[in-house]
């Protein structure tokens, strides 16, 4: 079994982006942010420590935020360097580079438990209101959470690829 | 009151106020020092208009900026945004727009290829065969490293100087199909191309054998007995011999059984015939201008 840390050092660009993604949201939503860790050795590997909110949508976007933006640039990145690889066979170590680069960040882009439990410490109090996102945030609060568990079986590795390799591969048949 | 943002799934808040705590598999962590006391308790409660809530310094007289509800002065908020939006953070995001930019230009290449490849294909599947070609050379020039693509341009160039009866010079081209993989039937090709070559140069004998070759490579269709017809028809025109005509004549035969209803077959059935009849080998162009309704012959009838 490889340790956490260990994932976390070899994928690196990917918890810079993820705890970046949480710092655009908060600026985006204005709320403060008091203090970021983009990345350190231990665990967690990168924080971002911010007001709290009573805005339902801003928290959800905080937390989310992680998985648009992570996601979308694992897409960029990877992009370039799908098709002399997969389609012409070329290697080429930018290629190389950018794959690595792509899937690490793809790798972060699930929210953590901690985002969910943000995210689900205020949907409980909105879902009384009827309010939408709240009711759709419960199953993505679960998938969060089972995801979390499916990293023991490398599930963040497996969503990295399937971003940065298959969306290609399904554009480009 | 502060909330965390983590990246990695197991941090929690604990129920104490102001306390993290991070589980790590089976081991819990509490890491509430790790957020610095001076922020945990600086922005606790959002201080009046002239009081830094970071440094608590009051500056009398001034309405400060406001972080959210939270009021800092310049020194403070000039340390805040170094903390939270660091040097290093701002090139590591620059260093990975310029990769990710630069690797699109130095790869956009690829795309051409692939874009080309494709229109040549379908160019190719709608017997678009020179617009084929012109793509297929141009996905080559993009992608000069896969020896593939430069074969396949020469292919349907081969293919398109074969259909504007160009033999000797798709002859040539095929010379550089040879990578190719069985099913693009070079070998079929490239006897088809010295076939018309011999035709072009007067070099009959090189006409029948590579008609006959032809031949054995595929015997049921009509067109390859007639070639071999045709074949034997030039070198009766050429040595006016009765054997050569009779062989003609009995290709021809094979092949009319097989087919003598299509309007190719019966163009070339007609050629054929003109050209046992008269001993003169003239054009395609040449006979359809001559005889544009086709030709009867009524000696071998």
């Amino acid at each position: 079994m490889i340790p956490g840390f260990f994932i976390s050092i070899l994928t690196f660009p990917g918890v810079i982006v993820h705890e970046f993604a949480h710092l655009f949201f908060c600026k985006l939503r204005k709320v403060a942010v008091f203090d970021v860790c983009y990345f350190r050795v231990g665990n967690p590997a990168g924080y971002v420590i911010h007001e709290n909110t009573n805005n339902f949508y801003s928290t959800f976007l905080i937390s989310m935020g992680p998985f648009l933006v992570n996601t979308i640039l694992c897409l960029l990145i990877c992009f370039p360097a799908y098709m002399p690889i997969k389609f012409f066979n070329i290697d080429h170590p930018l290629s190389y580079f950018l794959i690595w680069l792509g899937v690490s960040i793809g790798m972060h882009a699930i929210p953590s438990n901690q985002d969910a439990k943000n995210i689900y410490e205020q949907a409980k109090e909105k879902v009384k209101e009827r309010n939408l996102l709240a009711i759709l945030s419960f199953p993505i609060i679960g998938l969060i959470y089972v995801f979390n568990i499916l990293r023991f079986f490398w599930a963040d590795f497996f969503y990295g690829i399937a971003i940065g390799i298959g969306l290609p591969s399904l554009i480009f048949k | 009151m502060k909330i965390i943002s983590a990246f990695t799934g197991n941090i929690k808040n604990t129920h104490s106020p102001g306390k993290i705590g991070l589980n790590n598999g089976s081991c819990t962590i509490c890491c509430s020092g790790d957020i610095p006391a001076e922020e945990s308790s600086a922005a606790e409660q959002p201080a009046s208009g002239s009081v830094c809530a970071f440094c608590k310094n009051d500056f009398p007289g001034i309405t400060l900026d406001k972080i959210s509800a939270y009021p800092i002065c310049d020194s403070c908020k000039v340390n805040l945004d170094k903390k939270v939006f660091p040097l290093w953070v701002k090139l590591f995001f620059a260093g990975v727009i310029c990769i990710v930019i630069f690797s699109m230009f130095w790869n956009w290449r690829f795309y051409q290829g692939y874009m080309d490849i494709r229109k040549a294909n379908s160019a190719f599947a709608e017997r678009k065969v020179s617009d084929a070609a012109a793509l297929m050379e141009r996905a080559s020039a993009n992608v000069p490293e896969v020896k593939e693509i430069g074969a396949l341009a020469n292919y349907f160039k081969a293919v398109d100087l074969l259909q504007k009866d160009k033999s000797t010079e798709a002859l040539a081209v095929l010379d550089n199909c040879k990578d190719l993989p069985p099913d693009f039937h070079i070998n079929q090709l490239v006897l088809q191309a010295e076939m018309g070559s011999g035709f072009d140069k007067k070099d009959y004998n090189l006409f029948l054998t590579s008609s006959k070759a032809l031949l054995q490579l595929d015997s049921t269709k009509a067109d390859a007995w007639a070639s071999v017809s045709s074949a034997y028809a030039c070198l009766y025109s050429q040595n006016g011999t009765d054997s050569t005509k009779a062989l003609s004549i009995r290709y021809l035969n094979r092949s009319k059984a097989l087919d003598d209803t299509s309007a190719d077959a019966k163009e070339y059935i007609g050629r054929i015939l003109y050209r046992l009849d008269s001993k003169q080998i003239i054009s395609k162009d040449e006979f359809d201008k001559k005889f544009p309704n086709g030709y009867t012959s009524n000696s071998l009838k």
